[in-house]
């Protein structure tokens, strides 16, 4: 893409045995990053956010580009067959880890990627409007049991619907009906004009709902209640041990990248997320912030593969 | 009553302020920039501008990028026009009389009368957003999944005679771009439909790749080696007077402008489906609505001024659920709401009330960013007049360069230049094979919409097909539906003879 | 409404629309599957799309056809170099760089209206990849190398 010129320079010079200079002299021209999405969604925002300050660190600018499609499978395959030279990031959600197992024929592995950083998670949720016959996670079982209920996420494949759908099969026992829209906007709709009966998204998505008041958060899928809803009890304080489910932003390499420039990278991201005013904006999104060393990051997305693939095989869901 | 003036006045307190009105003026000449520029959305333009709203108060950054957003809307009617291609559905409307209108030296009057449409639509919103904001919010939410497909059945059954010619082939149309609209990933199970391997089109196929290919390289093939060119007018047919309409074009446009807005209107307070049909069904509405019907398609004034008045109203009015529920109808309203959760304000039901100088100041932005716009466009019609004399063996390559790049900035996928290529090629055999193409892209359009919510509502009434009839607004459209059909019977049996202009024969 | 000279086009039409039509109905019955009466599947709207689309086109053998002129073998050549300059461009746009595409979409594309005059299409083609550059890279920012050779 953007840097290929340097990128042929810098494949040469590895060629000559100069590696670990690429990486003493890292970065040297603007680095691009991939965003999996359009401009203006929720991985773009918080990549935008987070580039401006990297920017800042590393003292080369950090241009984001979107190549939406196919639920950022896109994006993935382009930064996978790039060169592994730092200057062509990923960013990209919980879809790229419930992609390997959910898409039949995929041009590329987890292996083709590395893991730099994932600074924000945001907990998923299912939530009700307050007109509906039950509030709390145990009442919303037990009325799914005696009544139909639907459910709307952002769509199929989505964390949401994987999510909610191993919770209400594999781990309620119960009969939910999902409905998907094309985004979590149109979902918080058709929960807020009593289309549907219950909406499971992730908290972004839903926080204006809830601090208006438009919305009643059931359950939250994170080991501690959200700050945005500090009210709404966790899956587990309902019942279901350890049933946690997150939606994450990620920014990605591709494999073989010196591992100095992965930790320059992890670092800078990690110092973005420090900053007070960045946190903030994030958390302000309904994000919670994660600080991780390459070491942590890589196990936490071979964990979230692992248990997304679960999910996914255990709904039997398979696109293709 | 009182509040409206005391609010306005907050209102206009705020948007007059000079930074707020530097950011609207920044905003509306990038959206009108960008618009222009033929296959360039609104999204091209504000990521452009993301970093700004960062360090600006919220207010300002929410006038600016409404800016973008309502100026795109008044750009795309521009290379429509003139060059017959449009980069979006609404311009595709707008290309099927503003063209004809352009070849025959009417190029200005048409650009000029969808500068004043598109002020009439906007402000028309404006009043509603105003006046009844709260109460017509509810209403889009009343909207579920049974009450957009049968309003996309009843849209469908108007519009499929949006072309002239055999009915057959016009409906023969619709149904193949229905079919192309169903390209891409179910929305149910997640199984890529007619995608061949191919992940770039698992989102379905880019519209504007569609529109572009059907409409700017069919026509541009059809005048290469035709001997046609483009117009068969001189340059006196430029000169300054010529660009403005006629007492004649003012009376033809009052009453489509009118019910253009409306209609517009009412369709934008619809979350995402909204704008996207509005310019189809109000073109579809005045053709049917004409004592002249044959007229539509070579030029009437009447073909342009409807649907880019709607276009604008329902750009406008897609503010009303955005603001006061907090639900984005499209990636830019959505980017609006993030800009304003980033600065701590939570969008929802409260806003009007508990940042009254947000929302207010936000509406009279639009007002004067509106008439920017219209100060922004009238003086530049000349200019862009003037394209229609570059001879067309540099203008062809130009167009095509420009069809390439915008069909591409969408998402930045040579893979979609090349479907360009594919409907490029359909175009053109639809041409020579005397099959419409604004059918065709109506279908596209609609395909999803109907599809989805249809097999939505069939989920939720668990699998019940009365839920359609049971549900009064839906059943109302299902009525209007069975109305319409009806009348285009009756039209079908006169075949050829109702196409042409008689008078005293109204429909 | 019954044409009263035969056409061959619009025999063309009508077999192009039933091929489609027949294509789509069998892919989404075999392919993607129906689903049940009240749970539609994915195959069931590309399904009864295809068969109205077969139905449409068989009635469009007897409706009235009033084609344009046909192409002529001038317009024939003109359409395969413009499709030439599309591919040309789709391809090179991300390989060679923005510049080398607007360069060889120009050259390609006046290929279709001879004479080709050398000398203001190298013009045409210099001022476009200026304008280009200017428009898409510097204003817009599009992630796109003005050249790109390797």
């Amino acid at each position: 893409m953007k840097t290929k010129l340097i990128t042929v320079a810098a494949g040469a010079a590895a060629v000559l045995g100069a590696g670990a200079a690429q990486a003493q002299t890292y970065p040297e021209s603007p680095i691009s990053v991939v965003v999996g999405y359009s401009a203006g969604g929720f991985a773009d925002t918080v990549t935008r956010i987070i580039a401006e300050q990297i920017s800042k660190t590393l003292g080369q600018p950090v241009v984001v580009e979107n190549q939406p499609g196919a639920a950022s499978n896109i994006a993935a395959l382009t930064v996978s067959q790039a060169d592994a030279d730092g200057y062509t990031i990923l960013a990209t959600t919980t879809s790229v880890a419930i992609n390997q197992t959910l898409y039949g024929a995929l041009e590329y592995g987890m292996d083709d990627l590395t893991a730099v950083a994932v600074p924000v998670a945001a907990p998923e949720v299912l939530a009700v409007h307050p007109d509906f016959p039950a509030q709390s996670l145990e009442a919303f079982l037990d009325y799914a049991r005696e009544n139909t209920v639907t459910y709307a996420t952002a769509g199929v494949g989505s964390g949401s619907h994987i999510a909610a759908g191993y919770f209400f099969s594999e781990l309620a026992g119960v009969r939910a009906i999902h409905v998907p829209f094309g985004g979590g906007a149109p979902a918080v709709g058709a929960v807020l004009g009593q289309q549907v009966g219950a909406t499971a998204i992730t908290i972004p998505g839903i926080a204006s709902q809830f601090q208006a008041g438009g919305l009643n958060c059931v359950a939250v899928a994170a080991p501690q209640p959200s700050a945005i809803a500090p009210d709404c009890p966790t899956y587990s304080a309902s019942g279901f041990e350890d049933f946690v489910a997150q939606s994450w932003v990620g920014f990605f390499v591709p494999a073989g990248t010196d591992a100095e420039i992965v930790a320059l990278l992890n670092t800078a991201v990690n110092e973005a997320i420090a900053d007070p005013a960045v946190a903030e904006r994030l958390e302000g999104l309904g994000n919670a912030i994660q600080t991780l060393d390459p070491e942590q990051t890589t196990a936490f997305v071979s964990d979230e593969v692992a248990s997304w693939g679960e999910r996914v095989e255990a709904l039997g869901l398979r696109i293709d | 009553m009182l509040d409206i003036f005391s609010n306005a006045a907050l209102g206009l307190s705020v948007a007059v302020s000079p930074e707020n009105l530097l950011f609207c003026f920044i905003g509306v000449l990038l959206g009108t920039l960008v618009g222009t520029l033929p296959g360039i959305g609104a999204l091209a333009g504000v990521s452009l501008l993301l970093p700004v709203t960062f360090y600006v108060e919220p207010t300002t950054a929410l006038v600016m990028l409404a800016g973008i957003y309502y100026g795109v809307t008044y750009g795309g009617s521009t290379a429509a026009i003139l060059l017959n291609l449009p980069g979006s559905s609404a311009a595709a409307v707008t290309c099927l009389d503003g063209y004809p209108m352009a070849r025959q030296g009417r190029a200005g009057v048409a650009l000029f009368m969808t500068t004043i449409a598109s002020f009439v639509g906007g402000t028309f919103a404006i009043i509603l957003l105003m006046i009844c904001t709260p109460l017509l919010a509810r209403v889009g939410l009343n909207f579920g999944p049974a009450e957009y497909a049968s309003l996309v059945v009843l849209g469908l059954i108007a519009a499929s005679t949006i072309s002239s010619g055999s009915p057959v082939r016009g409906i023969a149309m619709v149904v193949l771009g229905l079919l192309i609209g169903t390209a891409g990933s179910d929305f149910e199970t997640g199984r890529l439909r007619f995608t061949f391997g191919h992940l770039e089109i698992a989102d379905g196929i880019s519209f504007v790749a569609i529109a572009m290919g059907l409409f700017g390289v069919a026509e541009l093939l059809n005048n290469i080696g035709s001997g046609a060119r483009t117009t068969t007018v001189s340059r006196a047919d430029y000169s300054w007077s010529k660009l403005y309409p006629t007492r004649q074009d003012w009376r033809d446009s009052w009453g489509p402008m009118g019910r253009g807005s409306v209609l517009g209107a009412a369709f934008g307070i619809l979350p995402g489906t909204g704008a996207s049909i509005a310019s189809f069904i109000a073109y579809a509405f005045e053709k049917r609505w004409s004592r002249t019907p044959g007229r539509f398609g070579n030029g009437a004034i009447e073909g342009i001024v409807a649907p880019e008045s709607a276009n604008n109203a329902a750009a406008q009015a897609g503010f009303i659920p955005t603001l006061s529920l907090g639900i984005p109808g499209d990636a830019v309203m959505a980017l609006m709401l993030g800009a304003l959760i980033i600065h701590g304000i939570t969008p929802g039901p409260q806003v009007v009330t508990s940042h009254p100088e947000l929302f207010w100041g936000l509406v009279m932005s639009f007002w004067i960013g509106n008439i920017f716009l219209v100060f922004l466009h009238l003086p530049l019609i000349g200019v862009w007049v003037r394209i229609l004399l570059v001879p067309y063996k540099y203008l062809y390559p130009s167009m095509l360069f420009f069809i390439c790049i915008g069909v591409y900035s969408v998402s930045n996928s040579s893979f979609d230049i090349l479907l360009v290529l594919l409907f490029g090629v359909l175009g053109f055999a639809m041409l020579k094979l005397d099959l419409p193409a604004a059918p065709l892209l109506l279908g596209v359009v609609l395909s999803p919409i109907l599809e989805n919510n249809l097999r939505r509502a069939m989920l939720i009434s668990g699998g019940d097909p009365l839920t359609f009839v049971e549900r009064p607004i839906s059943a109302g459209f299902l009525l209007a539906a069975v109305v319409v059909l009806v009348f285009s019977l009756n039209l079908f049996k006169r075949g050829k003879g109702s196409q042409q202009a008689v008078p005293a024969d109204p429909d | 409404m019954i044409t009263r000279h035969f056409e061959p086009r619009q025999l063309i039409a009508s077999a192009a629309l039933c091929a489609t039509g027949g294509a789509a109905a069998y892919l989404g019955m075999y392919r993607y599957g129906l689903g049940e009466l009240f749970h539609l599947g994915a195959g069931a709207f590309p399904f009864l799309l295809g068969l109205l689309l077969v139905a449409l086109g068989l009635l469009n053998l007897i409706s009235a056809f009033d084609p344009p002129p046909a192409p002529t073998r001038h317009q024939w050549f003109g359409a395969l170099a413009v499709f030439a300059s599309i591919a040309v461009f789709a391809l090179s746009l991300e390989t060679l760089g923005l510049v080398p595409a607007v360069i060889l979409l120009t050259l390609t594309s006046r290929l279709a209206e001879p004479p080709f005059e050398p000398v203001g299409t190298l013009t045409l083609a210099a001022g476009l990849s200026v304008l280009a550059y200017i428009v898409f890279v510097f204003g817009l920012r599009m992630p796109l190398e003005a050249f790109n050779w390797p």
